[in-house]
C-alpha cells in the first residue's frame, strides 16, 4: 500500500528527462517523485490532480461487507488506540 | 469547499461501523476527489495492520481491498501538505487549545486540514472538532 499511495520515489534528472511520459504516466493524480541529481534531491515532481472523479457509494460498498458492526467497532478502536 | 475527513470519519466510511450512514451523508455534500495527506495514510493502515484476532484481520482485509480501489481509482488523491506549516499550526493550536484531552496527533491532523486550504473538516470526534473550530474551519455535522 505504502508504495501505491505515499511512497515517494526517486529518479535521476537523465531517467526523468529520458523516460518523462512513462514516468509521469505511472504516478496516480496527486502523487510525486523526487527527482535527484548527482545524488542529491534537486526537486519533486507531482502529476496534477485529477479535477473531478465519480464518487462511489461508500454506504452501499460497506454494507457489502462480510462481517459484523461489532468488528468493525474493534477494528475503529485500534485507530484510536494511535491517539492514546 | 474543500473538505478535510478526520481520520476517525475516514475509517468509518471505510468500515461497516456505526455512524457509517451519517458519515456518508456528510461525504456526499461535497464531491470527489477527496484529498488525503501522509497522515491519514498512516492512521489508517496503523489500524490495518494492528487488527487483532482472525475476525479483525478479515474485517481490515476487506476494508483494505476498498481502500486500495479508491485510491486506484482517484478517489482519494494525495495532498502534500508543507511540513514545516503544519509544524507550527499545530504548535500554535496546542498553546491555544484548552482541551487537555487532545493528543499530539489530534492537532497534527487539524494543522494539516488548515494548512491543505481546506474549507470543511468533517468529524465525529469532540476533540478534533473543537481544534478545527478553534483555526477557524467549518465543522460538519454542526452538532453531534
Amino acid at each position: 500500500m505504502l508504495d501505491k499511495v505515499s511512497y515517494m520515489r526517486k529518479v535521476s534528472a537523465r531517467e526523468f528527462q529520458h523516460h518523462f511520459g512513462k514516468l509521469t504516466e505511472s504516478l496516480k493524480p496527486g502523487q510525486a517523485i523526487e527527482v535527484t541529481k548527482g545524488g542529491r534531491v534537486h526537486g519533486i515532481y507531482r502529476r496534477a490532480a485529477q479535477a473531478s472523479v465519480k464518487r462511489p457509494n461508500f454506504l452501499e460498498v460497506s454494507e457489502r461487507h462480510a462481517y459484523s458492526e461489532t468488528v468493525a467497532a474493534r477494528l475503529l478502536k485500534r485507530l484510536d488506540e494511535a491517539f492514546s | 469547499m474543500k473538505p478535510f475527513l478526520d481520520a476517525g470519519l475516514l475509517a468509518i466510511l471505510l468500515l461497516k461501523a456505526p455512524g457509517r450512514r451519517k458519515a456518508w451523508e456528510l461525504v456526499q455534500r461535497f464531491e470527489a476527489p477527496y484529498y488525503l495527506t501522509h497522515l491519514h495514510v498512516l492512521l489508517i493502515e496503523h489500524m490495518f495492520l494492528h487488527a487483532k484476532g482472525e475476525k479483525e484481520r478479515q474485517a481490515a482485509l476487506i476494508a483494505e481491498a476498498d481502500w486500495t480501489r479508491h485510491w486506484d481509482e482517484g478517489v482519494f488523491q494525495l495532498e502534500l501538505v508543507d511540513a514545516l506549516a503544519v509544524s507550527n499550526l499545530a504548535l500554535d493550536l496546542n498553546r491555544r487549545s484548552s482541551l487537555h484531552s487532545a493528543k499530539p496527533l489530534h492537532y497534527l491532523l487539524v494543522a494539516s486540514a488548515a494548512a491543505s486550504q481546506s474549507t470543511h473538516f468533517l468529524a465525529f470526534d469532540p476533540r478534533t472538532r473543537y481544534l478545527a473550530k478553534l483555526t477557524g474551519l467549518k465543522v460538519l455535522p454542526q452538532a453531534l
